[in-house]
């Protein structure tokens, strides 16, 4: 028995090397390719700043079983947080002609990690702030409330008021860009591993009782607003650091970026990877954003043979990704995962299971050709 | 002093519509505890449909046939997107919610484009009437008094009639009511049915208003009404009523006051107040759970 | 003796009902007191006041003679009362291990950031001992990783009960423990809820309408009746009762 544990021990060190060591393999030479493969680059950046957004949003909606949807509002606070520190100083005055700048900020420039840092704190204080009233009561006006909150911040950005901090509805240009692939990634493995050790720690564990019952969490001693308040929290300053992120990966930011459909289409992430499963949202960050891209051809005119398909226009590619959510949420609703994980383990019983099915049918086919003769 | 009335019959008119809106909320929510978030859409599809059906036939049939379509459209959402998940969690259902609501904006950007388009003019409707010192176009004055006798005729039919009284029933406990031999289903689909009627005269008074329409035109309104609804009391038409008309009018004071950046946070700063210190709303009654 | 849990007049009105009226009850320490009554008279509702779920209209609730009135359920259950509940509220998708391991993080001291960097592993350490050795101790070891929504229900019941042990309580309230159980299970639930009350130096208020179970366990009997308390005294007492029968079987 011990042996057996030790011996499993051993071979997911194995393939956990081997696993890093060709994660490493394929960033050096996306890297050292950079010019060839920027499509594929930027695809893989993009869907890695999904996932850590992604994930923070099942950490609240899957773990805690809360429903909130302020995602593009504490992404836009993240954002802009980290484009003001960042921004060189040298450039603001070209990035800010029009309205120019608040003197208060002209002169601070932050490194970035702290700017990211800073970023996914102010979004948790906005959170902490929306969370007092808001979860001491059922999760349906969280739902609502942060749905609002994310439209205000929305206005509030783009607002003539704000116009020497965010730039107004000019939106903010000039932030500094990631160096190489490794930063993207290190740092969403970063934020994405710091998520997974709190889900299956105890915190994580009484994240996870509240889901279940809350009368029942609630008399074990589980303190229900303080665990709630929590979890929106610490999801609320990832969701900031992944709009930090965004902002860093787009160089170019401005109200309209942090629209409603933004938390739909990480909303549709989610789902598709399953409620409740971390390596779920990941795949489902990384099969969104690849198919919106490889789908775009849905928005061109396309022509077959001379003849134009009327049906092909812009917008359409919305249209497919909005029927695919409701036919997910109505006919599959577990999503790829079914809030299981992707471990070692698990990928052995899949491939055994599959094994033995086989197996069975062949047997079964078997049996079938041995009647007809 | 004018200029006050003038701003609190704006105000008044302006949250009519919104009224209108909040009941569909309401209704649906009382029943099936459900954030109906495709509601607004619902009322910007209406919108488009009366550009369609103006273009095609004289005035008074497009009207009848924008309340056929609407309705139509909700209860097919219902069907469609709600009644499969009927014993599903709640969440999910919400998700399914949010799902329809994106795919109609969606569909509506890809068929209409997201350029505004403008909303036709119902003959009379804009007409300006001058009323003492109070200056207005005719669906200022219209506008609250559809929404009050509309809203009065509601309460009637659910107090007296059978299907209101099943539409009780099923708010009170479907299971229970599923028992006693009413119709679920029937009931679920005539509640959409009244909450979408609503919508689609809700939005020829907000549209011929505001005219203009475009695919996230019921976003916004969508998100306002349910707060009304809240401030009201979910589940209660009156309160729905008197949510609408808080809105309407505490936005266009703001606007008023050249705050209208502020007029859509006012909504949302107004939640977290009811939420803080009356969470069942003006009218709402406490409910107990059963532990 | 020394009182662990002391109500005195107590009582709750829900919009124009008196739920609870004018109550006074007692458990020692170490003893085990059934609280039976029709249904309707206002039992859960007593526990639900106890464990912080409703706030009392009048009256008070004294653990270890300190007011417990106005603290939130969590506080409670910090402070010493445990409990089950009716309709079986477990985890259910979390499996039977994770059940106990969530009560008893109430017994180490750690916040987010030790929990999250794991430099809480000597206390995550101590939980999960403690856990496997209440499972253990419940006979419900083996059946460790299974879903909790798996088990049997009378398996269910006997976790929801280590569940509340898990919190190290002083007091257990159990709510209808036996419902829908046969009688070899029952049987084995009263030695059960007497052997637990020795082991863990527990008082215990138990509801139940198992009248044999009742009668061979508790030390004293409250009988409630509309939300009054109608008799107390000891089984036998309560058993010979006029009142008492009249209540339960209708003038």
């Amino acid at each position: 028995m011990n042996n057996n544990v030790k011996i499993k021990n051993i071979r997911n060190l194995i393939i956990s090397l081997i696993l890093i060591l060709a994660t490493f393999a394929i960033l050096s030479f996306l890297d050292s390719n950079s010019d060839e493969m920027g499509y594929a680059i930027s695809i893989i950046e993009r869907s890695l700043i999904f996932a850590v957004v992604a994930v923070s949003m099942n950490l609240v909606n899957g773990f805690t079983g809360l429903f909130s949807l302020g995602q593009a509002g504490f992404m836009a606070i993240g954002a802009y947080v980290t484009a003001i520190f960042t921004i060189p100083i040298a450039k603001r005055p070209s990035v800010y002609y029009i309205n120019g700048i608040n003197e208060l900020i002209a002169n601070i420039e932050i490194p970035i990690p702290v700017a990211l840092i800073l970023g996914g704190l102010v979004a948790a204080g906005f959170a902490a702030l929306i969370g007092i009233p808001v979860l001491r009561l059922k999760s349906d006006y969280l739902a609502i409330a942060t749905l609002g909150f994310a439209e205000i911040i929305r206005a509030i950005i783009a607002s003539p008021m704000m116009d020497k901090i965010t730039n107004g509805s000019y939106g903010l240009k000039g932030i500094p860009a990631f160096n190489n692939i490794y930063e993207v990634f290190i740092l969403s493995f970063i934020c994405i591993s710091l998520m997974v050790l709190l889900i299956n720690s105890s915190y994580g564990r009484a994240f996870m009782a509240i889901r279940e019952n809350e009368i029942a969490a609630e008399s074990v001693g589980i303190n229900l607003f303080k665990m709630k308040e929590l979890s929106f929290v610490i999801s609320s300053f990832f969701t900031g650091v992944g709009g930090g992120m965004l902002a860093m990966f787009m160089r170019s930011i401005d109200s309209k970026t942090f629209q409603l459909s933004l938390t739909y289409d990480i909303l549709l992430i989610v789902i598709l990877g399953g409620i409740g499963s971390v390596s779920g949202s990941i795949l489902g960050a990384f099969i969104i954003t690849a198919g919106k891209e490889l789908l775009r051809f849905f928005d061109e005119p396309l022509t077959i043979g001379g003849v134009n398909i009327p049906l092909f226009k812009p917008g359409l590619r919305m249209v497919v990704f909005s029927i695919l959510l409701m036919l997910i949420v109505l006919f599959w609703n577990k999503g790829l995962m079914g809030g299981h994980e992707i471990t070692y383990d698990n990928i052995g019983k899949f491939f055994k299971n599959l094994q033995s099915k086989l197996r069975l049918k062949q047997a079964s086919n078997n049996k079938q050709t041995i009647k007809e003769r | 002093m004018d200029t006050i009335l003038q701003h609190g019959l704006t105000g008044i008119s302006l949250g009519g519509a919104y009224a209108l809106i909040a009941i569909g909320y309401t209704l649906v929510y009382g029943i099936l505890r459900l954030i109906n978030f495709a509601h607004g859409d619902i009322f910007m599809m209406a919108g488009y449909f009366m550009i369609f059906a103006f273009a095609n036939f004289p005035w008074y049939i497009a009207i009848i046939l924008v309340l056929i379509a609407t309705v139509i459209l909700g209860v097919a959402i219902e069907k469609a997107a709600y009644s499969p998940l009927r014993n599903a969690p709640r969440m999910s259902v919400m998700i399914s919610a949010i799902g329809v609501s994106y795919l109609l904006q969606n569909l509506a950007t890809y068929l209409f484009t997201a350029l505004p388009m403008s909303y036709p003019e119902i003959p009379g409707l804009k007409k300006i009437l001058i009323i003492g010192n109070l200056t207005a176009s005719l669906v200022t004055f219209i506008t609250p008094i559809v929404t009050i006798v509309l809203s009065a005729g509601l309460i009637i039919l659910i107090n007296n009639t059978k299907i209101g009284m099943s539409m009780r029933a099923v708010s009170r406990d479907y299971e229970a009511a599923q028992l006693m031999g009413i119709k679920l289903n029937t009931t679920i689909s005539f509640t959409f049915a009244v909450g979408s009627l609503l919508a689609a005269i809700g939005s020829i008074l907000y549209f011929t208003d505001r005219m203009m329409v475009f695919p996230f035109s019921g976003s916004l309104p969508g998100l306002k009404c349910f707060v009304a609804a809240v401030l009201g009391g979910i589940g209660s038409i009156p309160g729905a009523v008197i949510g609408g008309f808080i809105l309407g009018i505490g936005e266009t004071i703001l606007i008023a006051c050249g705050q209208s950046t502020f007029s859509d946070a006012f909504t949302f700063v107004l939640l977290i107040i009811i939420l803080l210190f009356r969470p069942t709303g003006i009218f709402g009654e406490k409910v107990i759970d059963k532990v | 003796m020394k009182e662990v849990l002391k109500l005195t007049n107590l009582s709750i009105i829900f919009g124009g009902l008196v739920a609870i009226d004018d109550l006074n009850l007692t458990v020692n320490d170490n003893e085990i007191v059934a609280l039976i009554g029709p249904n309707g008279a206002g039992k859960t509702t007593c526990f639900n006041l106890i464990t912080g779920i409703y706030k009392p209209t009048t009256g008070n609730i004294a653990l270890n003679r300190q007011t417990i009135v106005g603290k939130r359920p969590d506080e409670i259950t910090k402070l010493g009362i445990a409990r089950t509940f009716q309709n079986i509220r477990l985890f259910s998708e979390l499996s039977v291990f994770d059940n106990v391991l969530i009560a008893d993080h109430l017994r180490v001291n750690d916040n987010v950031f030790t929990a999250t960097t794991r430099l809480n592993f000597k206390q995550e350490k101590f939980m999960r001992e403690q856990a496997e050795q209440l499972l253990e101790e419940q006979g419900l070891i083996h059946l460790k990783d299974e879903k909790a929504k798996n088990l049997p229900y009378g398996l269910q019941r006997k976790l929801e009960i280590a569940r509340a042990l898990a919190t190290k309580p002083s007091l257990l309230l159990l709510d209808e423990p036996a419902a829908g159980m046969n009688p070899q299970e029952t049987m084995e639930l009263t030695s059960l809820i007497d052997n637990i009350r020795h082991k863990y130096n527990l008082s215990i208020l138990v509801i139940e309408h198992h009248m044999d179970l009742i009668m061979n366990i508790s030390d004293r009997i409250y009988v409630l009746n509309f939300g009054k308390l109608l008799k107390t005294g000891t089984p036998t007492e309560i058993q010979n009762d006029k009142d008492v029968i009249s209540a339960y079987l209708g003038e």
